[in-house]
């Protein structure tokens, strides 16, 4: 494998059953994301978006195929495993945000080193923030924060564990057309940082705007012209 | 720890209202259970002190139940059954005892119905002998004297003993001289008269029967005494007690200020002789039982059935009426019934328990006045349809009537605080209470203390035994606090139950409070395990926020406990002094103990009652946490 394949995902497959019938949420999907590089995925509801999301940041697992992340098999491993894969290599950003309210802007950031048992290094949580672009605004309750500052904060939030895939949901869903250009800045500011990006959306406005675009319909990955979102 | 314990309390502060209230179904069941641990201490060593401060180990009491009489004995209030002076000297013939003290116990209503005085007839020798303990008050206070000078009452302010004990006097019963020789000694209650049919005639005219009545005049007296039925009397002879120790027994008469004394031998020879005023100690009456047994008494008066006797050993006291007709009359035609309390004119003189002269804001040299109400039986007249004739007819009614009375005394002395319920009491000379408020010859207890306490059940069998001693009760004192500590354990059980319910609903409602935050946040632990929270931290953070609860609900529960004790201490004080018995002092004591083993209670309220809602937390997976929330 290349050194600087970041996610190496092969014939990945997710079935569900629903009562009687089985549902190919995922039906043999392969495709590569590189450290540095910016990918969006792009489909229609239903097509699988949410699941592959889900299975690349070991929030689930798959059914058959291989998932590589960070030059390790995720496919089998545990939950109390998975854990520590999510510690280490993925940041994540949804399109709700899911901040918790009571807990100031800062505490947020803090969360995963909580978790992660590892000190609160206050100049590394206040350079995060800052390059988030939300310098002054720590001691701010999340619910009083803007939609755009609440997105900052989780990107800090995600970015506060050193991850080398940021997952991001819909990350412009709720915000405005400025704050959403400003947001993409910032990923490939991240990029360029050696982060990859990897971002689930419906705006193909915004996808147009990324490195590399992936097409999934009906559980699989296809070209532009077979997506069914160009017609 | 400090970041999730940060959390936790972020967690609960955001469902504020939700998490007060169950803080405060905690606190309420730790502040039950504070209480009552709270009281069951504080009740035990107040029973300890009040009965350690007893003196006497033994108590000798008429019989009843057995709560009445550890009630009587520690002296809350009660149903009184009394025993007689005489058991007092009775019992004194035992070799086991080693002091011995009568007491009387007089509970006095207040005039206005809110409590009692506790009046108690001691005599002082005795008892001050028991109850070494029992010490006048010493320091600076205010007393009441009379200057020298002017005469008046001055207040003087004084730094030693707060007085002193009364000092005991002697008290004679009353006396009614009878026509026969005779001397009935008592205590004269009052005047009464009743009516006699002397003749019944048939008027030939009307054809109905005429009766004369006649009108007697009595005097009142209260004695031991007894009606003897004629059927089981054999024999009935006076009994002349000459001062030089001879008894004379036969037909006994007096005349003028000389006694006849009419002897029969065994042969029946009768012989007769006069003795003087001077060398007669008393006369008495003196009859003969069936079963061979004497009494000797003072025959008062005597119907076609009965022999009424008074003035007899052991006997019950009760009030006679003794017909006036009897009664031998002074030159002046007065009847010569001296009576000794109307002529008294010294005053009763009272020593005061602690609280009751605080609370009285009484001083040494005071006189005091207790204003009371009594329940006197009083006899009625009604008019009733008679339902034989149809004709309206009076008759006569025995009822309960309040009567209030004052009682006046002069304050001799303050005793110093206890702790026990002599602080509340009010101390006389026994005679005096027996005479003032008419229970003449009565005791309510009598206190003994043994030479060897061990020897109890040998002392009570032959107290028991001696049947002459009556309806009587021995009771250890030991035995009396084990009875109410018994009762009160009853209660105990009952209200810890509550206590447990409570506990139990409020570890309910705390499971509940916390299952339906850890429902509403589905999302937020998805979110949380998302972003790298492992199962034992959302399990730990959902613990903490149980036992943050719990916790707070046991401080508060403690805090209320504490600082509504006293209010708790009054509500119990008055549901059970209608039961009977309460200590005196602190009733609900918190100790240290009793705290620290609440909270840390609560606090494994916190850690059981969270084991299950940060279970079902730390289990769900964080896709379909983060999916079901959406």
């Amino acid at each position: 494998m290349n050194s600087d394949v970041v996610i190496e995902a092969k014939d990945l497959k997710k079935y569900y059953t629903r009562g009687t019938e089985i549902v190919k949420a995922l039906d043999g999907v392969d495709f590569t994301i590189r450290s540095g590089e910016i990918v969006s995925i792009v489909g229609p509801s239903g097509s699988g978006k949410t699941t592959l999301m889900n299975l690349i940041s070991c929030l689930d697992t798959s059914t058959s195929g291989t998932l590589i992340i960070g030059g390790q098999d995720v496919t089998h491993l545990k939950e109390s495993q998975l854990i520590n894969i999510r510690r280490k290599y993925i940041g994540f950003i949804f399109q709700q945000f899911y901040l918790m309210p009571n807990l100031f802007a800062i505490e947020n950031v803090e969360l995963p080193l909580i978790f992660a048992k590892k000190p609160l290094d206050k100049d590394k949580i206040y350079k995060v923030i800052e390059t988030v672009g939300l310098k002054g605004r720590e001691l701010i309750p999340a619910y009083m924060l803007s939609g755009g500052d609440k997105q900052r904060i989780a990107i800090a939030r995600a970015l506060i564990n050193d991850p080398q895939v940021l997952i991001a949901d819909e990350p412009t869903g709720k915000l405005e057309l400025k704050v959403r250009d400003q947001l993409l800045e910032l990923f490939r500011q991240l990029a360029q940082k050696g982060i990859s990006v990897f971002i689930a959306t419906h705006d193909l406005e915004l996808a147009e705007k990324t490195e590399r675009i992936i097409h999934l319909q009906d559980g699989k990955i296809v070209s532009k012209e077979q997506s069914s979102l160009y017609h | 720890m400090r970041k999730y314990l940060n959390l936790a309390y972020k967690s609960l502060y955001r469902r504020k209202i939700r998490s007060f209230l169950t803080i405060g179904g905690v606190g309420v069941a730790v502040a039950v259970l504070v209480s009552l641990l709270g009281f069951n201490t504080g009740y035990r060593k107040a029973l300890e002190r009040d009965v350690g401060g007893m003196g006497y180990q033994v108590l000798v009491t008429a019989k009843g139940c057995p709560y009445e009489l550890a009630t009587v004995a520690l002296a809350g209030v009660g149903s009184l059954r009394y025993l007689t002076d005489d058991t007092v000297a009775k019992i004194k013939e035992d070799p086991e005892v080693a002091e011995i003290t009568p007491t009387l116990m007089v509970p006095l209503i207040k005039e206005e119905g809110t409590g009692f005085y506790t009046i108690w007839g001691i005599d002082l020798d005795t008892y001050s002998r028991l109850r070494p303990m029992m010490k006048i008050a010493r320091g600076k206070h205010k007393e009441k004297v009379i200057d020298p000078d002017t005469g008046n009452e001055v207040e003087k302010e004084v730094d030693g003993p707060m007085g002193g004990w009364f000092k005991p006097r002697e008290v004679k019963p009353d006396e009614i001289y009878l026509k026969n020789g005779r001397v009935v000694k008592g205590l004269i209650v009052g005047e009464g008269e009743y009516e006699k049919v002397t003749s019944r005639e048939l008027n030939p005219v009307t054809g109905e029967f005429e009766e004369t009545k006649k009108t007697f005049k009595t005097v009142k007296i209260m004695l031991p005494s007894r009606l003897y039925k004629k059927s089981e009397v054999t024999g009935v002879g006076g009994i002349l007690a000459l001062r030089d120790g001879t008894q004379i027994r036969g037909d006994i008469s007096p005349i003028d200020d000389t006694f006849k004394a009419v002897t029969r031998d065994a042969q029946g020879t009768e012989q007769q002789n006069t003795y003087s005023k001077e060398q007669v100690l008393r006369v008495e009456d003196e009859l003969t039982l069936k079963d061979g047994s004497k009494v000797l008494g003072v025959i008062m008066n005597e119907t076609n059935e009965y022999y009424n006797v008074g003035d007899i050993e052991l006997a019950y006291p009760n009030t006679e009426e003794v017909s006036l007709d009897l009664v031998k009359t002074f030159s002046n035609g007065k009847p010569k019934i001296i009576d000794y309390y109307k002529h008294f004119k010294g005053e009763t003189e009272i020593v005061l328990g602690w609280e009751a002269a605080q609370t009285g804001f009484l001083q040494v040299g005071q006189k005091l006045t207790l204003k009371v109400k009594e329940m006197t039986k009083q006899k009625v007249k009604e008019k009733i349809i008679d339902p034989v004739s149809g004709k309206e007819k009076e008759i006569e009614r025995e009822t309960e009537m309040p009567v209030f009375n004052a009682y006046k005394f002069k304050v001799m002395g303050i005793l110093e605080r206890s702790g026990s319920k002599d602080d509340g009491f009010y101390f006389i000379q026994l005679e005096e209470a027996q005479r003032i408020f008419r229970r003449y010859k009565m005791l309510t207890g009598i206190g003994i203390s043994l030479h060897d306490l061990a020897k109890l059940p040998m002392f009570t069998d032959r107290i028991y035994n001696r049947k002459e001693l009556g309806e009587t009760q021995v009771i250890s004192l030991a035995e009396v606090k084990g009875t109410i500590l018994n009762l009160v354990q009853t209660a105990k059980i009952l209200v810890m139950s509550v206590a447990f319910i409570a506990i139990f609903v409020s570890l309910i409602g705390v499971i509940n409070t916390i299952l339906m935050s850890v429902f509403e946040r589905t999302q937020e632990i998805g979110i949380m395990k998302a972003i790298g929270a492992s199962n034992m931290d959302i399990f730990k953070l959902i613990w903490l926020e149980t036992i943050i609860i719990c916790a707070l609900g046991g401080i508060f529960g403690t805090l209320i406990a504490i600082f509504g004790g006293k209010l708790i201490e009054k509500l119990i004080r008055v549901v059970m002094s209608k039961a009977g018995y309460v200590p005196a002092g602190e009733i609900v004591q918190f100790t240290p103990q009793i705290i620290i083993g609440c909270f840390l209670g609560a606090i494994l309220l916190g850690i059981l009652s969270g084991i299950w809602p940060a279970y079902r937390a730390a289990k769900m997976r964080p896709i379909e946490a983060i999916r079901r929330g959406e």
